[in-house]
């Protein structure tokens, strides 16, 4: 338990009260009053600014910086752990004797890769842009068996499957999308198939349906399935009853399946090129794939961060900072490439002082907030100027090898507060902006205390660079925000 | 082409302007057309939002240039490059300078620049190496360790509001600089590089580029451990300071820093950027033609450098290609 009771600086002592409005047992009460600490895990990373101020002194050694800290302190010493396990799967490994180890090996490598081009294949034969107009009532489609064991690989081409009828599909709401920035083609679908199943109840009234070939013993359901779990759809269409709530009615639908696939063995599969009409080039390279696939072999760390620097244009071939190296040299308190970037495409250069100011509380926002309200049209064109920035600062790093994940990252921006601190620029008060947000007042508060952070360095930042104007665009912000009690250094005045 | 103040004979001149017209049409692609005066223009798109950088002014809506130059485009920035100006110091940049005042807890130093360079005390390791605050006594003992007229070496730290610089010197090959020789130079002739400190090994000489121009030649010291310099000047008296100097320096290394001292002083005549290379091969140039270390400040050396400065930068071009 951690925190202080009574006033800063004027009382030493404080009584602190426990009310629980749960049942709580003994011991976890007593864990949380007299427990241990959290461990203390290093989250320390390089950043693009550290390596530039290191490379801006002749002795800079990033490097150097890296062995010392407290991560790499943290990560030397899990290495005995680390060590004494491989030594244990190691034993592991050798004690199991296979036969023709190697062929079997070989055998092995084939499969995995056989199954990640048929995974391609139904990747983009199921997308929903083709199979949308396929997934008709009526329809016959092969689905996964549910109770496929991921963890053990299967030594066989074929998976276990079943067939279905198709009766319905719905599309998915998901909730933490914004839906109107989704297409329809985009959004993920479930399926209704009615299928053999087995239903299990499972302790306390939840109910565990389990997929099953038609042939063994079950019932006949409707279930949901994910577009994933479909392996193939039929040509052949059933006609179904309009009311399937009776179960001979199901059973007999089942039945007629059954009398199709005995007919045709096969299925009569929907041919993807001929009948769906899928066009797409990837598809076509998926398809006539034969080699392996490239692995991406990893590179270490620091040795990328510095090629990403070069290419854009940060640092010259010879490791002596450029200029843009230097104006992001200021920046440690935000992204210091998208916002350096931003700063030399002359975004910040022509908007008006309070637009510029949300355009920054972007930076400073990390918290994800449901159901944020979109910002208006003006602060939503220079936020998606914001996200093409960042797109290409991360297509660069990219193509460096460094690990980022495109979309994870310009996604890292969010426009939430925009509306909220533009407001606060224009000189509301602090009760009429907590009106147009929902988040937390102290959020709100060390966001704008963080955006005032970056603006200084802004200021020293275009200092460098020379432009007069844009530093007092800067300077006239900073005066904007600072008031109030937002900035007010102790609430007891 | 500018002005160089040597004696030159008829058929040194003509082989020096053989020489620096070859170097000319080596580089004369770049950048020819960007080169501006004052008041001329710079053409921008006017839809653009143009930053305006150093050197650039706004006059009638258009952008003129302040200073005569090269212009410089980066992204939506532009900006004029001088390229003979004043010092113009960035962090991070090694200074070398000298000792002009002791004042208090700090020494103020003559850096070739508009205002002197300020070495706060703290910035400073003590003689005893102990990392603790600095005590009236350590600011009593400030001449112990820097007196005027010293020269050092050290790095920028800051600026200070008033523009002028602060200074520090704390890591170990920083500090005082001793047996050997300054050199000023044109401050755009030293350019910001990956080291500024070089040891020539093979003559036991440090070379130091400051980036204000001003240039230390001199003995090596494996570390500049003001420790044991200060013990040694706290048994022996002051007095015999400067003879103990110059007695340690053998004769060969003293020649050795002549040599590349006044190969520094050529290349700076004749305006060739100072980079290590450079300087090496103008040393090794006097050295096979068994040049007197006098001769080399000579016309003919001067002529010969440039001679071979264009053949090897023609060399290099070729390389590349």
């Amino acid at each position: 338990m951690s925190g202080r009771a009574g006033r800063r600086g004027i009382d030493d002592r404080g009584i602190c009260i426990l009310m629980v409005d749960e049942k709580l047992e003994p011991p976890t009460a007593k864990m949380m009053l007299k427990g241990s600490a959290d461990s203390l895990n290093s989250a320390f990373h390089l950043s693009y600014n550290m390596l530039l101020n290191q490379m801006r002194c002749e002795d800079g050694d990033p490097e150097n910086l890296l062995r010392n800290s407290f991560y790499q302190f943290q990560a030397d010493r899990a290495i005995p752990d680390l060590e004494k396990q491989v030594k244990v799967l190691e034993e592991e490994r050798d004690s199991m004797i296979i036969e023709e180890e190697d062929n079997l090996k070989n055998y092995y490598d084939l499969i995995q890769q056989y199954k990640s081009l048929k995974k391609d294949v139904c990747d983009i034969v199921f997308s929903p842009k083709y199979c949308l107009p396929f997934l008709q009532a009526g329809r016959i489609v092969c689905l996964q068996c549910t109770g496929i064991n991921e963890s053990s690989p299967s030594f066989s081409i074929e998976d276990k499957v079943t067939w279905g009828v198709i009766i319905n599909f719905d599309r998915v709401k998901s909730f933490s999308e914004d839906d109107a920035s989704r297409k329809p083609e985009d959004s993920n679908y479930t399926v209704d198939v009615l299928t053999r199943c087995v239903v299990s109840r499972d302790g306390i009234a939840k109910k565990n349906i389990k997929i099953v070939p038609l042939k063994e013993s079950g019932e006949p359901l409707v279930v949901s399935v994910s577009i994933s779990e479909i392996t193939s759809l039929s040509s052949a269409r059933l006609y179904l009853s309009k009311d399937l709530l009776p179960l001979e009615v199901r059973e007999n639908t089942l039945k007629k399946v059954l009398e199709i696939l005995s007919r045709n063995p096969t299925g009569l599969p929907l041919d993807p090129e001929g009948d769906m009409k899928i066009q797409s080039n990837s598809y076509k390279k998926a398809v006539r794939r034969i080699e392996a696939l490239e692995h991406l072999f990893e590179k270490h760390e620091i040795a990328n961060l510095p090629l990403s620097s070069k290419n854009s244009k940060y640092v010259t071939s010879d490791d002596v900072v450029e200029l843009k190296g230097k104006v992001a040299c200021e920046i440690s308190s935000a992204d210091e490439l998208t916002l350096t970037e931003l700063m030399f495409n002359g975004v910040l250069k022509d908007i008006k002082v309070e637009e510029m100011i949300s355009l920054l509380s972007c930076f400073v926002w990390q918290e994800k907030l449901q159901d944020a309200a979109k910002p208006r049209e003006e602060l939503d064109l220079l936020f998606s100027q914001l996200q093409d920035t960042a797109r290409r600062v991360a297509k660069l790093q990219l193509e460096c090898k460094v690990q980022i994940d495109v979309e994870n990252f310009v996604s890292s921006f969010r426009p939430d507060i925009m509306e909220a601190v533009y407001a606060w620029a224009k000189g509301s008060k602090f009760y009429e902006i907590m009106e147009i947000t929902q988040v937390f007042e102290g959020s709100l508060i060390r966001a704008i205390r963080r955006l005032e952070e970056v603006l200084q360095q802004l200021i020293q930042a275009a200092k460098s660079i020379g432009e007069t104007e844009l530093e007092a665009k800067f300077e006239e912000a900073v005066s904007k925000i600072k008031r109030d009690i937002v900035f007010a250094a102790s609430l007891y005045l | 082409m500018r002005e160089i103040q040597l004696s030159l004979n008829q058929t040194q001149k003509i082989r020096l302007q053989k020489a620096l017209q070859k170097l000319e049409s080596l580089h004369s692609k770049v950048n020819s057309d960007a080169s501006v005066t004052v008041a001329d223009t710079i053409p921008i798109s006017l839809e653009d939002s143009i930053l305006k950088g150093h050197g650039t002014a706004e006059r009638n809506g258009e952008v003129v240039a302040t200073v005569c130059g090269v212009v410089e485009r980066v992204n939506m920035l532009v900006y004029v490059r001088s390229l003979r100006s004043r010092f113009k110091p960035e962090i991070g940049d090694i200074i070398v300078g000298r000792v002009v005042e002791v004042a208090q807890k700090r020494w103020k130093l003559e850096i070739n620049f508009n205002q002197d360079a300020v070495l706060m005390l703290s910035s400073m390791n003590l003689p005893d190496g102990i990392q603790r605050r600095r005590t009236a006594v350590d600011e009593l003992n400030m001449r112990n360790v820097f007196e005027e007229n010293d020269v050092i070496c050290a790095e920028v730290r800051n600026f200070q509001n008033d523009g002028s610089l602060q200074l520090q010197a704390r890591s170990q090959k920083y500090g005082k600089l001793e047996k050997g020789q300054l050199l000023t130079v044109p401050p755009y002739l030293v350019k910001r590089q990956k080291q500024h400190f070089h040891h020539l090994v093979q003559y036991g000489v440090d070379l130091i580029l400051g980036c204000n121009g001003f240039i230390w030649v001199g003995e090596h010291c494996d570390a500049r451990d003001t420790v044991a310099e200060e013990q040694l000047n706290n048994t022996e008296e002051q007095n015999t300071k400067s003879t103990r100097v110059s007695e340690n320096v053998p004769l060969e290394t003293r020649r050795s820093i002549c040599r590349v001292a006044n190969a520094v002083r050529v290349l700076s005549t004749l305006g060739f950027s100072l980079t290590l290379e450079v300087i090496l091969e103008a040393f090794n140039l006097s050295s096979t033609l068994n040049l007197g270390i006098d001769e080399m400040l000579g016309s003919e050396f001067h002529v010969l450098v440039a001679e071979k400065e264009a053949e090897r930068r023609s060399s290099l071009t070729k390389k590349k290609r």
